[in-house]
């Protein structure tokens, strides 16, 4: 019983936490070069998805170089998936680094895997931004530098509406 | 120290030895097979195979020799359709690595009815399909594709090297029989030698690496160093399949570990310039030992028992013991280059100066460089291939 309420709320934090990474993301995809750079190598149109095994699944299209929500409907070009929601809640929550769900086999991946190391690196510029430093350092293996206004990025994060990035 | 967290998965079943090819029909036969594709580009080899089919109710549902390097999607296809129109239910495959792994394409294919190789690619994605035993015939001792997860397939249109990993992957059996290697040319014997080598070291090393993996790995350097001399310099029997063993131990253990930084490096240059992959791969080692020594300089200490024995272990003092592993390493490279005109520069294997920007672009989105224990930056691999031409 503790368990599954244990479970319930990891899938209710985790549903929001990646709603937040979504929003970053497409925040990033306006103000970070690093992000910018990385998209660069993405064709026009290209759409990922990320499935951290709560209800919904994160889908973002690139489009003209910048990162935009998509539909459900949109197939996936790469898909990462979490095999179970204990896998991706540490991810999600910052206390582990998405590398480390990758060599603990917690995840799949349909699609390049050329496409998903550039994704990997993305995720962590967006960690750089969203948590301190000193937590960073336990978790991550690579610290990205932050190429953009970190004023700009919470501007857009806390402010535009999520309608903005669609 | 064990890993928080670690999988391990090896189900091939290995025949080693005298005779092991005869024994492929029992193998066949025990899995309900009846019509296996063999694939192949040795000579002769088959021959056996299907000699040993008489008589047994088994025959040969298609040969396709001449298999060509790499595993290109486009033949794996081509393959799969044949595979189908003359309704064979397994796949033998007799060959290097690049035939075992256009098998391997060939398999998913089969198992999933699929059309197109390339909607299957990516890593644990795909569900075990139809049940296709899968027989896997080494003729290089290198590759350890006979006993790994994953098949590297040339996207030759978009000049990309893809990286398959599925458990699902991993033949059914492993053949190694002493006749399979003995026609390797010592420079071939050199440079797949330098790749097994290379597994064992990079999955030693690498951050996914675990307690099997490390077993597997550590027992097949033991191998290596004792074994490539010989079988460049004077091969015996004995060696040869020593060597395919090893092979075949380090295969377990990078594919349940996985590479890094030589391998990004090296699929790149493959991608690109169409360098034979053990032979970027020899060159690439040592340099790039050099890059992840301050990371890894512990487990290379750890590595020079096994490689170099305990007598050059002990006399040389622990601190030393990481640079000195590199320095038995370049050793033995010399040895085979003058033994095996194994090449030593990058130069000497079709790359020039121009494709290197392009190569280490493509290497820092290779999938084994995230598992690399050190961060590369594309300026780092930018300088590890200059010292390398
Ligand atoms: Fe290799």
């Amino acid at each position: 019983m503790r368990q599954d309420k244990f479970r319930r709320i990891k899938y209710i934090t985790g549903k929001k936490l990646l709603s937040i990474i979504q929003k970053s993301l497409c925040a990033l995809s306006r103000t970070d070069k690093g992000v910018i750079l990385e998209l660069g190598g993405f064709p026009d149109g290209f759409t990922f998805s990320l499935d951290a095994g709560v209800s919904d699944v994160m889908r973002l299209t690139v489009r003209e170089n910048r990162l935009v929500t998509s539909g459900a409907d949109d197939c996936a070009d790469l898909a990462v998936a979490f095999k179970d929601i204990t896998g991706a809640f540490p991810v999600l929550l910052g206390t582990k680094s998405i590398e480390s769900a990758f060599i603990e086999h917690r995840v799949t991946v349909s699609g390049g895997i050329d496409y998903a190391v550039s994704f990997v690196r993305i995720i962590n510029i967006a960690r750089a931004y969203l948590l301190p430093k000193r937590v960073l350092i336990k978790t991550d293996m690579r610290i990205p530098d932050k190429k953009g206004s970190v004023f700009a990025f919470y501007k857009n994060l806390i402010f535009l509406k999520e309608e903005a990035f669609r | 120290m064990i890993p928080e967290y670690y999988e391990f998965q090896n189900k091939t079943k290995i025949l080693s030895g005298k005779n092991a090819l005869e024994n492929i029909a029992f193998e066949l036969l025990a899995r309900g097979a009846k019509a296996p594709a063999i694939l192949t580009n040795s000579r002769g080899l088959e021959n056996i195979v299907t000699s040993s089919f008489e008589g047994k109710g088994l025959a040969a549902g298609l040969i396709r020799k001449n298999i060509p390097a790499d595993a290109p999607v486009k033949t794996i296809n081509q393959i799969a359709a044949d595979f189908k129109n003359n309704g064979c239910d397994s796949i033998v495959a007799i060959g290097g690595g690049s035939v075992i792994d256009t098998a391997k394409g060939l398999y998913l294919m089969a198992a999933h009815e699929s059309d197109d190789v390339l909607k299957l690619s990516g890593s644990e994605c795909v569900k075990a399909g139809k049940n296709i035993p899968f027989i896997a015939v080494p003729t290089t001792s290198g590759a350890g594709s006979e006993a790994t997860l994953a098949a590297v397939i040339a996207d030759e249109e978009n000049g990309k090297k893809l990286a398959f990993l599925s458990y699902s992957l991993v033949p059914d059996v492993a053949v190694l029989d002493v006749k399979t290697t003995k026609s390797l040319p010592p420079k071939l014997a050199a440079s797949t030698g330098m790749d097994a080598l290379t597994h064992a070291i990079e999955a030693y090393t690498c951050l996914q690496k675990n307690p099997l993996s490390d077993a597997y790995a550590t027992a097949a350097i033991s191998l290596i160093g004792e074994n490539l001399p010989l079988v460049v310099q004077n091969p015996t029997d004995d060696a040869r399949l020593a060597m395919a063993n090893a092979s075949l131990m380090a295969g377990v253990a990078f594919s349940n570990s996985m590479v890094g930084i030589v391998h990004a490096v090296a699929h790149a240059c493959g991608g690109i310039c169409k360098t034979p992959h053990a032979n970027a791969v020899a060159v690439l080692l040592t340099r790039c030992m050099e890059f992840n020594l301050d990371v890894c300089g512990e487990l290379y200490a750890e590595l020079l028992l096994p490689f170099s024995g305990p007598e050059i272990y002990a006399s040389t003092p622990a601190p030393k013991r990481a640079v000195r592993f590199i320095t038995e390493t370049q050793a033995l490279l010399q040895v085979l280059h003058r033994r095996g005109r194994l090449p030593l520069k990058l130069s000497e294997c079709g790359i020039t100066a121009e494709k290197l920007p392009r190569i280490a672009a493509a290497a820092i989105n290779d999938g084994a460089i995230l598992l690399n224990r050190k961060e590369a930056t594309e300026e780092d691999i930018m300088e590890i291939l200059i010292k390398a031409m």
